[in-house]
């Protein structure tokens, strides 16, 4: 009797040399996490806008420093001239997704070029920092979403491109879309170019510290930007990126929408 | 990253080549394909790294992934549109006329009785760890490794096959 082993192994004949890509099987493999990762943030970065615009609208923004700025919702149909007297409630809706670019799918060449601004430069992360996905990779909505790895959790940096429209524009001014009182960590500038740029910052004690970027540039594209960070034990409660750092990524050069 | 990267790598350069003889058997004999379960199979073994490599069941996943991925291409009839000749263009041997017996007696198990006897006879796994690995019962996984083997004596005319019970 011939065990079946041995059978089997006659199978081998003339065995070709391996030649399996080594990086191949990685860049696949990164192709996947990273796409589990913009879903996954999705979720965290509409729970975390949805929780602070929430909590938000209930106590008032700014009211003693109790709630956090929200990240203002560049859904809320507020215009810079809106009233910030009559905010709008039924703008929480829709900011249940932040980096939504209103469903409007890009251009493949816009996508494209997306890509090559944000990944042209190198970004300057602090020390300490590791990000596994270092490269921004948009879709064709517009959004694009990187997990920044830190020795005290993860942070997640979002990013949505859209054209300006009556109907969606990104919230320049320092008052909050709820009760149109003046944000405390809120700060705009002018770019030497013309680009509007507006800086909010929520970091109330023990909660997730969300820090959003909205540039307007003169050619009417808009950048929203986010950091932020889930609930979980494996997040990082506290911003990972300074001021600059998420300016200068929200206002890339050789950004140009066709 | 880094060092996910680094720990992935080490386990494919020390495992590919094992891992693709098992796919060409479970692909009944088609190196072509067998490369392709491989990379499926470690892309997929990649994504999961951090907690099957944490938890020590990294040959088990990628075993199971594996198995799966063939039966599902089986099941798809790609081998059937994409079958490539594996003969090699030299003048035959008896051992290469063995080769090419075995694999046209895979060739001819349904995939996943293909799947119970490679490994049960080639990795060497129990019928409770076969099981676990097809998500099947034990007695499912004797009467498959059973009727395998029956095909296989049959098909190989004077190799004889004894296995496990």
């Amino acid at each position: 009797m011939t065990d079946a082993k041995e059978v089997l192994s006659r199978a081998f004949d003339q065995e070709p040399p391996l030649r399996l890509d080594k990086d191949a099987v990685i860049s696949a493999g990164r192709r996947t996490l990273k796409r589990r990762r913009a879903v996954a943030v999705s979720g965290v970065a509409a729970v975390v806008i949805g929780a602070v615009l929430g909590v938000t609208s209930l106590t008032g923004r700014g009211a003693a420093g109790q709630v956090g700025p929200a990240v203002q919702p560049t859904t809320v149909s507020t215009s810079p001239s809106a009233a910030p007297t009559s905010p709008t409630p039924t703008g929480t809706s829709t900011t249940r997704r932040p980096a939504a670019p209103g469903g409007v799918e890009l251009d493949p060449a816009d996508v494209a070029a997306l890509n090559k601004a944000f990944n042209a430069g190198v970004l300057l992360w602090p020390p300490g920092v590791e990000v596994p996905d270092p490269e921004f990779v948009f879709g064709r909505d517009g959004t694009a979403v990187t997990w920044v790895d830190t020795v005290s959790g993860k942070r997640a940096v979002t990013v949505a491109v859209y054209r300006v429209t009556d109907q969606r524009r990104p919230a320049m001014d320092c008052v909050s879309a709820q009760n149109g009182r003046k944000l405390p960590d809120c700060s705009t500038r002018t770019l030497e170019d013309g680009t509007r740029v507006r800086l909010d910052v929520s970091a109330p004690p023990g909660a997730v510290a969300v820090v959003s970027v909205n540039a307007l540039r003169p050619d009417g594209t808009a950048v929203e930007l986010l950091e932020t960070a889930g609930d979980g034990p494996e997040h990082r409660k506290s911003r990972v990126l300074g001021d600059e750092a998420l300016i200068g990524l929200a206002t890339q050069p050789g950004l140009v929408l066709k | 990253m880094a060092d996910r990267d680094t720990e992935f790598e080490e386990y494919l350069e020390s495992r590919a080549v094992v891992m693709r003889r098992t796919a060409f058997l479970l692909s009944a004999g088609d190196w072509h394909r067998a490369e392709d379960l491989v990379q499926t199979t470690l892309t997929k073994v990649y994504v999961a790294w951090p907690r099957i490599h944490r938890s020590g069941t990294v040959d088990a996943y990628a075993r199971k992934v594996m198995v799966n991925a063939a039966i599902d291409e089986s099941r798809r009839g790609f081998r059937r549109r994409e079958k490539v000749g594996t003969v090699p263009d030299t003048p035959y041997s008896s051992t290469m006329d063995e080769a090419v017996d075995v694999r046209r007696a895979l060739g001819a198990l349904p995939a996943g009785q293909r799947a119970v006897v490679v490994l049960r006879y080639w990795e060497d796994l129990s019928v409770a760890e076969t099981a676990q690995a097809l998500g099947k019962s034990e007695g499912t996984i004797k009467s498959q490794a059973s009727r395998g083997l029956a095909t296989l004596r049959e098909l190989l005319g004077g190799v004889l096959v004894e296995g496990r019970p």
